[in-house]
């Protein structure tokens, strides 16, 4: 049975409460969730709180999910980084009223956390998918890349990047469409991993 | 615009790159239920997540897991408590109407329905005990104090809240009874001081109420424990002032 339909039996199990499947779910996806959470939180015990929270709302939302629109991994991948970006952008909110309060204005991030170190199960990810997406940021200029990751991975807005790279707003804003149209045509059409 | 031409301008909308504009323009499309453009949306939310494949996978601490489990497990005990009728003198009308309407009919079934529900409720005294020592025993375990005497109340509690599994054992003792028509309830209020609803607190013979509930995710790190007495039960905000107070920080 292939990971996808291996997964969609899982999905349809933990939609009848059952622990066992989300279990399964939970072995076979955290580690790429957690390094997800972490790439864009960069702090250890937030990541480890939003994967938590993502298999946790799949475990009390699993209706939400429709196969149709994506595999379980892609699924688990959208929460985990939407749960993640508004965490940052909390924080952000936070650090703004303590700014605005004269206390500590940035809370330092935790350093030898980042989740681009090197992984014992970096081969549990299909090698070739993994392959054209790191081709796809590859086909982006070393500009293009920046602005892309700043606004992914770290959910930050138009201004902010422009004020972090000290470039126009409209030149970030063009940067960045630019760079994921040309991203859409690698990425579309690359099958999700397990489909086969 | 054809569906087509709109392609470009759905993985934009994915990525939440869109201006007003367009993205006002495209949400009307989506919204007549384009299939073409509902599929190519998915395609491109679908695309937009492998970005994250980037990442190299890192396992995560063994806790993340064991908690999740904890956390379900105590979700199902919740749901058994819930489930299973309340003690011998809490029983509720349903299970009496049922018993009654039976004892007319077969007493000795209704005698058989009585010692099931005895059953029951041991049951559920069993498991809500066990639930309440995994709250209190948990590594993870804040004790908030809840009091009284600067309100002009002689009660107090004692909230027992594992912030790993969200699982909260509350005890009140010294209650004084509720003035008729009314109960006590039990509330958080999170750190902008929205209030949420935790349960009714029933005073037992002995003046002690216990309510074993979930601590809502929208309490992060701070937060407050109140009891309020109140004319309507199921009140979704507290109407009067607190009867017991405590804070919750860490």
């Amino acid at each position: 049975m292939s990971e996808r339909r291996d997964d969609l039996t899982l999905m349809e199990l933990v939609a009848r409460r059952d622990a066992g499947a989300l279990d399964a779910l939970y072995l076979r996806h955290s580690p790429l969730v957690f390094a997800l959470c972490l790439r864009v939180l960069r702090n250890h015990a937030e990541a480890e709180e939003v994967l938590q929270e993502v298999f946790w709302e799949l475990w009390r939302s699993s209706g939400r999910y429709a196969a149709e629109r994506g595999s379980a991994r892609v699924y688990l991948v959208q929460l985990a980084r939407s749960r993640s970006l508004d965490r940052v952008r909390l924080r952000r909110r936070r650090e703004t009223l303590l700014a605005d309060a004269g206390g500590p204005a940035v809370v330092a991030a935790e350093l030898g956390n980042d989740a681009r170190g090197p992984s014992a199960l970096s081969a549990a990810l299909s090698g070739e998918e993994q392959r054209q997406v790191r081709a796809a940021l590859c086909e982006l200029s070393e500009s293009e890349r920046r602005a892309v990751t700043l606004s992914f991975f770290e959910g930050l807005s138009h201004a902010e990047i422009a004020a972090q790279l000290g470039e126009p707003l409209g030149t970030v804003k063009t940067r960045i469409r630019r760079a994921l149209l040309r991203l859409r045509r690698v990425l579309v059409g690359v099958q999700d991993g397990g489909n086969a | 615009m054809t569906c087509e031409e709109r392609r470009d301008a759905l993985f934009l909308f994915a990525a939440e790159e869109l201006d007003a504009p367009e993205r006002d323009e495209l949400r009307a499309h989506l919204a007549e239920g384009c299939p073409r453009c509902l599929g190519a949306l998915a395609e491109s939310q679908a695309a937009l997540a492998r970005l994250a494949l980037e990442v190299q996978p890192v396992e995560p601490p063994a806790r993340v897991r064991k908690a999740l489990a904890g956390r379900i497990a105590l979700e199902t005990r919740l749901a058994e408590v819930r489930a299973a009728p309340a003690g011998e003198a809490r029983r509720d009308w349903r299970t009496l109407a049922l018993a009654a309407g039976l004892a007319a009919i077969v007493a000795a079934g209704a005698s058989a329905l009585a010692t099931r529900a005895r059953v029951r409720a041991v049951e559920r005294d069993a498991i809500e005990r066990d639930t309440a020592l995994n709250v209190i025993g948990s590594k993870y375990m804040r004790r908030v104090e809840v009091s009284g005497p600067a309100l002009g109340f002689q009660g107090r509690g004692l909230l027992y809240w594992d912030y790993h599994s969200g699982g909260c054992y509350f005890r009140a003792t010294e209650m004084q009874p509720p003035e008729a028509g009314k109960v006590y309830v039990l509330w958080f209020t999170d750190s902008d001081g929205a209030p949420l609803r935790a349960g009714v607190l029933t005073l037992g013979p002995n003046h002690e109420a216990t309510l074993l509930t979930e601590m809502p995710r929208s309490i992060d790190m701070t937060g407050q424990v109140a009891v309020t007495l109140e004319s309507n039960p199921a009140a979704i905000a507290p109407t009067a002032q607190p009867v017991l107070h405590g804070e919750l920080s860490f």
